[in-house]
Order: structure tokens, then C-alpha cells, then sequence
């Protein structure tokens, strides 16, 4: 098979990197150690006489939340928003160790520009962006469930009789959607940040099953084969994900809220679904050709990682001016993470444009568990 | 093939997933114990590499093709690092290696411990995407494309990875020659 040019430049790298590493014995693979047969065949016994993969692993009964779940800020907090609420402590587990906002990301544009729109144009990128997409050659699905892993600073909404309560606070979230649409999201308290804003991966969480929110949904309340199911053409895809959000009226012709639209379905995809390579592509496309969105530079996101920022300007449902950020992975065209910029509010009792709310995914892909499993 | 049970009297079918299985393992676990060693404590290499071979045996029915088993082999084999090393704290980790003892003269070629410690330390060194590129690649033997595959991201972005990668294990192996040129 012929070596591509990527590929070419791929192994001159390794080799420049296998010769520097020469220098110190560690240029190539480990020579393997002699083989005790004796001890090889105990380790194949102990693994083969273990129980047959055909059962799924045990899925640890978590307490269930009693109150409705609240993700982040998307579609829930978009009607939330318009209710009077009060700021209390955190819901989640332990107290929180710290309230202070999230730094903000190294924006070339301040955010206020960012929110009336004054970044360039993205087409360019966002165009370039489908075409890493395309390219990218996915991992092999090594199950039926799709599973998501994310750390993230989310607005925390609940719901009482009589009175909503929001705290913004650091989260570990991750989640399963099986085949038959069922799912399982389990939220934990998560760690602070790095002075940077970065998110640190050095500090104990407790993940004990005590300590997690979680909520169990039935088979049918997603379509795990949206992803699959979305069509790759772009004005088709449009259509289809502005109709997914239809009860914000985001399907209306001409839609002043269009952009934003687009941005909550495409989050809510990536939240839960597997995206494989030729639908991040057509997504780009989609939004290279939508109006309202701008170009917010490229910054070093909270993973220490290189990501392209697009900004999306407010909807009218918003009661705060705020600008929506989508982060993407320049070398993959996938999505890197999101972050929303409240400018002001008096609700939140925001003075200065302040992080109220981000996401990472740190692992997304396919499993054949359906929750978080014993060992 | 399906997954084989411990009866006297297990299927045909199973007995020779079984077999076949072990012929596998044979083939690659003692190369992957050095690649983990080369990552992990000691003390965490066995169970690492069992919980690689139960992974492998779990999806027996379902493995890729086998021009591609070994690199998915290694592409789990990365999982389960990073698990042990989020377990331990990678940072944490790292920072022992570094402080329990800067960095050593060149290891004597046919000590192998010495030379796993310094591994490990290299590795401590990197950011985990840089550290996934350069150890499937350099020790693992795998291509950038079989790489890129396993990290489910592109070759361009395999190859900047391991750039940076060189550029960052440059300095540090640069440093310690002034280091010890100034100890002499």
C-alpha cells in the first residue's frame, strides 16, 4: 500500500524521535524477558476461568436523584432561567470546596466583542475543520454503548414545590446510552482547577457510589442511533437538528436564534453519542455556512490542548447577555469542550463577564457495560 | 469462537477459542509486559496485563481483524495505564519519580530495571497525549496510522504529538548533560 504523505512525515518523525531516544536505551521496544511457561499457562487459566464475557459486567445500584436532572445549561436552563431563583450550596454530595468562577480562557477578542458579534468570519475554518473531519479514521466500536466521560463546571438547577434553587459547581459526569435508548448519567462533585484555569487530574475524587447523583432512564427516552441516523448533507442536517429543538421554536423559518439553535443540538448530541468523523464533518459545514456565529481565535483550552474557539451569539429566550463558546480540536475536527461567558447578571450577581459554565469531554467511545462497573 | 467455561466438558467450539487464545497470548504478552513496565510500577505491571488479556478475552468473538489485533491489543493496554495511572495520580507519580532521584546517568544496557525506571520517568515528563503517541509508537512498535487508529484521532495529529513530544524529551535529556557535566 502506498505511504501517504501523512504518513511519511509520520515515521520521519519517529524515527528522529526513536534516535534521540537511542541516545538513552529507550529507542525502540523493551526486549521482552525470558518465558517461564509454567507461569504463562497459570496466567491463561486464571483469565480464561473467569466468568464468560457474554454477561455484562455488575452495574453498581446508585442512589437515584430525586429530583429531575438538570444538564447543563442547554435547552433545561433556557427555560429554568425565566424562573425566580436563589443561589444555595451545592447539591452534589460533600459541600463545595471552592465557589470562585472558572479563569477565563485566553480569548484574542474580549468577550463582549465576542457577544455582539465582532469576531472574524468563520467559514474558512470551520470549512477546513470538515475536512480534518473527514479524515479522521475513527477507533473501532468495542461494544453497543455508547460512553461519555466529561468534566465540567455546570449550573445546577432544582427543582421544589415552590421554590429553584442554582449553585455553579465542579462536576464529573459521565454517561451510558445503551442500544435500546435506555440510559444512565452519574454525576459526581469534581476537583478544583489549576490557578491556569486547567483542569487537574492529581486530586482525589471521591467517586464512591454514595457520593453520585444519578438517574436511570428508560429504554426509548433517546435514539442511540441518532448519530448514525443524521443525514451527512448539509442542508438536510440543518433542517434536522433545528427540528430537533422545535419546542424553542428553533425550526421556525428564519429563526433569529438559529445559530444558538444549532449550537445547543450539537452539544446535546456530543453530550451523550458517540459523533463519528463524517458527521463532525458535516456539522462544520453546516455551521460554516450559518450567519451569527464568529471566529473567537484559537486558545489553549482547560485541557492544556490547542482547540479552535467559535462564538455563538445570545438567544432571545437568554435573560442574560452571554456568549457561547464551542471548542474543536484542530488536529481532529472533533469537539474539544464548550464554555459559556455570562457578560452580567443580577441573578447571578455578575458584575464583569465571568465563566459560568464549561465542559470537557475526557473519554467519549463505545463500551459493552451500561454503568459504572465493580473493580 | 465464544467464550470458553471451565467444564470437563466444554464444546469443541470453546476449547479452541481457548487455544487459540493462549496462542495469542503466548505471542504478545511478554512484549506488552515490557511495554507496560516500561510505564507503571512494578508492583502494578501483573495486573495490568491481566486486565489488558481479560479485555482481549471478553471481546474474543468480537476482536478486530487480525492485522489490527495487536495494535488494538496495545490500544487497550494504553487504557489500562492510564487507569492505574489515575488511580495513583499521574502528576503524584511523576513528581516521586522526579524527586525520589533527578534523573540517572545512562543506564548500563543489560540493566533492565534501570532502565524501566528511567522509562518511566521519561514518560512522567509528558503531557498523556504525547505520552500515548511516543509509547505506542517508539515502544510499541506501531505505526503512526495504527497509532492514530488506537487514539481515535488523525496521523497529522499523531505526528505533532510525537513532535512535541521529541521537542519536550530533548530539553529534559539535554538538562540532565548539563547537569551532569556540572557535577564533574
Amino acid at each position: 500500500m502506498t505511504e501517504t504523505p501523512q504518513e511519511r512525515r509520520a515515521r520521519a518523525e519517529i524515527d528522529e524521535l526513536a534516535v534521540l531516544l537511542d541516545g538513552v536505551g529507550l529507542g525502540g521496544p523493551a526486549p521482552a524477558a525470558a518465558v517461564d511457561d509454567d507461569a504463562m499457562q497459570r496466567e491463561i487459566a486464571a483469565i480464561v476461568g473467569r466468568r464468560p464475557a457474554a454477561e455484562p459486567a455488575t452495574v453498581i445500584p446508585l442512589r437515584r436523584r430525586r429530583s429531575p436532572w438538570s444538564l447543563a445549561a442547554g435547552v433545561a436552563a433556557a427555560v429554568l432561567l425565566a424562573v425566580g431563583v436563589t443561589l444555595v450550596p451545592s447539591q452534589l454530595g460533600d459541600p463545595p470546596a471552592v465557589a470562585a468562577a472558572p479563569p477565563m480562557l485566553a480569548y484574542p477578542i474580549d468577550p463582549e466583542s465576542l457577544a455582539a458579534g465582532e469576531g472574524a468570519p468563520a467559514t474558512d475554518e470551520l470549512t477546513a475543520l470538515a475536512a480534518t473531519a473527514a479524515a479522521r479514521v475513527d477507533p473501532e466500536p468495542t461494544g453497543t454503548v455508547q460512553h461519555t466521560l466529561s468534566q465540567s463546571w455546570l449550573l445546577s438547577v432544582e427543582v421544589d414545590d415552590d421554590t429553584t434553587t442554582m449553585a455553579v459547581e465542579p462536576t464529573i459526569g459521565e454517561t451510558w446510552t445503551a442500544e435500546d435508548g435506555s440510559a444512565t448519567f452519574v454525576q459526581w462533585r469534581g476537583p478544583g482547577l489549576a490557578p491556569s484555569g486547567e483542569l487537574v487530574f492529581d486530586q482525589t475524587v471521591d467517586t464512591a457510589p454514595d457520593n453520585a447523583a444519578v438517574d436511570l432512564l428508560p429504554a426509548g427516552t433517546f435514539d442511540a442511533q441518532q448519530a448514525a441516523r443524521l443525514s451527512r448533507d448539509p442542508v438536510q442536517l440543518r433542517a434536522e437538528l433545528l427540528r430537533s429543538l422545535s419546542m424553542l421554536g428553533c425550526d421556525l423559518p428564519d429563526s433569529p436564534n438559529a445559530a444558538v439553535c444549532l449550537y445547543l443540538a450539537i452539544t446535546d448530541l456530543a453530550d451523550r453519542l458517540v459523533l463519528p468523523a463524517d458527521l463532525d464533518a458535516a456539522l462544520w459545514q453546516v455551521l460554516a455556512d450559518e450567519p451569527g456565529l464568529t471566529l473567537a481565535g484559537t486558545v489553549t483550552d482547560r485541557l492544556g490542548e490547542g482547540a479552535v474557539a467559535l462564538a455563538f451569539p445570545a438567544a432571545d429566550w437568554d435573560s442574560d447577555p452571554l456568549v457561547r463558546v464551542l471548542l474543536i480540536d484542530p488536529s481532529t475536527g472533533s469537539i474539544a469542550g464548550r464554555e459559556e461567558v455570562t457578560l452580567s447578571s443580577e441573578l447571578l450577581d455578575i458584575d464583569d463577564p465571568t465563566v459560568t459554565q464549561f465542559r470537557y469531554d475526557l473519554s467519549v467511545g463505545w463500551t459493552d457495560v451500561t454503568g459504572p462497573s465493580q473493580g | 469462537m465464544s467464550a470458553g467455561g471451565d467444564d470437563a466438558g466444554e464444546p469443541a467450539a470453546a476449547a479452541s477459542a481457548v487455544a487459540a487464545f493462549g496462542d495469542l497470548y503466548r505471542e504478545v504478552a511478554p512484549g506488552l509486559r515490557a511495554f507496560v513496565r516500561r510505564q507503571v510500577p512494578e508492583e502494578q505491571v501483573d495486573d495490568v496485563l491481566a486486565e489488558v488479556f481479560l479485555v482481549v478475552w471478553q471481546r474474543w468473538s468480537g476482536l478486530p481483524a487480525p492485522e489490527r489485533v495487536r495494535p488494538w491489543i496495545y490500544g487497550v493496554a494504553r487504557n489500562k495505564i492510564r487507569h492505574a495511572h489515575s488511580q495513583r495520580g499521574r502528576t503524584a507519580l511523576g513528581a516521586d519519580l522526579v524527586a525520589a532521584d533527578a534523573f540517572v546517568h545512562a543506564p548500563d544496557p543489560a540493566d533492565g530495571l534501570a532502565a524501566d525506571d528511567r522509562a518511566r520517568r521519561l514518560v512522567a515528563l509528558l503531557p498523556e497525549a504525547e505520552a500515548d503517541a511516543m509509547t505506542l509508537t517508539i515502544w510499541g512498535g506501531l505505526t503512526a496510522t495504527e497509532a492514530a487508529r488506537e487514539l481515535g484521532v488523525s496521523v497529522t495529529a499523531v505526528t505533532s504529538r510525537l513532535s512535541r513530544a521529541r521537542a519536550r524529551l530533548a530539553t529534559a535529556l539535554q538538562d540532565e548533560l548539563d547537569r551532569d557535566g556540572g557535577a564533574r
